[in-house]
């Protein structure tokens, strides 16, 4: 119960601080997203597939409540995406930083594919998406590192 | 001292008395020096009153240096507030141009996602905010009420794609639409006739048509124009947007625009 309100509390801190960062310039106009890193830690360190779709949906809807995206739109790309990771979670090795970069990047790719197919897709517009999986790649390194600690100091195992 | 030094001293004394109390240009003169010499042992003496322990000192420094903290927030929120003022104040002159009911509100947040262009406003149904509802900042048009929940809405920016407006040039009264480009931060105008002479600078205005956006309203100026590649039937005309959308802090919606 503790562990469920704990995750449900994170995914909305983690949607607040994503739409609270600014837009960098030198990053190319485009803000580092923490959700898509959370989907990506849920699927590849909890058991039960009901919780990480239920929690990946979850973050979608919040998304969607803090976006002019179509309402609903990343619960079905956040839930698809978490869904893939979690199935292919025993032959990934989750300690390896490349493994988080890989989910991070694939969550990101999936989310912002779904959204070139609705917004239209120009060639700037698929240097962005590329650009910005590589940045949430890293985002998804610093969450499974500061998430896997938060755990260990809490005692608390998948 | 025998009584005859007595009186050589007091006539002395009292010739100097004399001497001095004239004003004559010897006793100026040297009033005037000893004035000069005195005024920096005067000046030592105001060092006196100050003079307290280290430890009043220490306390006096410290609570100079709160106080000095304190002044500078102030001044930084005075510096604040009148940045502030001239925002609306600009603001309040759109609103005077409008001529339409408008509600001032606050920018609170931006858009989650990387993708789609949107702020979040503070006023929502309770203030009368309702779907379609043209939002403007001092600048020019900033887009459209897409959500509106009790106390929030969200306005969907001219900069996305799915914003659409009917625009028309301001001296060559080309109609067109103009529109946000994906995956960028600029926008451009559609289906303007192909014939059409269009100046880099000129003014791109709503038409009104639509119902949504009053006519009149600046959209923004023309960057360049050229034929459209995909349809080659008409112009497409790159725009430099009026309204500064990396710098929305309060907008006007327009409550009604008949």
């Amino acid at each position: 119960m503790m562990r469920t309100f704990f995750a449900i509390l994170l995914v909305t801190a983690g949607a607040a601080l994503q739409a609270a960062l600014p837009v960098f310039a030198w990053l190319g106009g485009i803000r580092p997203e923490v959700l898509p890193a959370l989907v990506a830690y849920f699927a590849l360190s909890l058991k039960r597939p009901a919780a990480v779709v239920a929690l990946a949906a979850l973050a979608g809807l919040m998304h969607d409540s803090l976006s002019a995206a179509p309402f609903g739109v990343t619960v079905a790309t956040f839930g698809a995406a978490a869904q893939v990771l979690w199935w292919l979670r025993d032959w990934l090795e989750r300690g390896l930083p490349w493994v988080q970069l890989v989910a991070g990047a694939f969550v990101s790719l999936v989310t912002g594919i779904v959204a070139l197919t609705l917004i239209g897709v120009t060639a700037v517009a698929v240097v962005k998406l590329v650009w910005l999986a590589l940045l949430n790649a890293v985002v998804a390194v610093v969450v499974f590192f500061a998430l896997d600690y938060g755990r260990m100091q809490m005692g608390w195992d998948a | 001292m025998k009584h005859k030094d007595w009186v050589i001293i007091g006539l002395l004394v009292l010739g100097w008395v004399i001497f001095l109390g004239q004003p004559t240009p010897v006793s100026a003169r040297l009033r005037n020096f000893l004035t000069r010499v005195t005024t920096p042992l005067v000046k030592v003496g105001d060092w006196i009153p100050t003079v307290r322990s280290r430890r009043q000192l220490a306390q006096q420094n410290d609570d100079l240096r709160t106080e000095v903290n304190i002044l500078r927030q102030r001044e930084r929120t005075n510096r604040e507030t009148a940045r502030e003022n001239r925002r609306l104040e600009r603001l309040l002159e759109m609103k005077r141009r409008l001529g339409f009911p408008t509600l001032a509100a606050r920018v609170i947040g931006r858009d989650a996602s990387n993708w789609w262009k949107s702020i979040q406003i503070d006023r929502g149904e309770q203030d009368g905010v309702r779907e379609n509802m043209a939002v403007v900042s001092a600048d020019g048009l900033v887009g459209k009420t897409i959500a509106v929940s009790r106390g929030e809405a969200r306005v969907l920016l001219l900069l996305d794609p799915d914003c659409k407006v009917s625009a028309l040039l301001e001296e060559s009264r080309e109609p067109g639409v103009a529109q946000g480009v994906t995956a960028q931060t600029r926008c451009e105008m559609l289906y303007v006739n192909r014939a059409a002479k269009i100046k880099p600078g000129e003014a791109v205005l709503t038409s009104g048509l639509g119902g949504i956006f009053p006519k009149g309203i600046h959209i923004g100026s023309v960057l360049e124009a050229g034929l459209d590649p995909q349809s080659g039937m008409y112009q497409r005309i790159h725009l430099e947007p009026a309204a500064d959308f990396r710098r929305l802090e309060e907008v006007l919606v327009i409550l009604r625009a008949e």
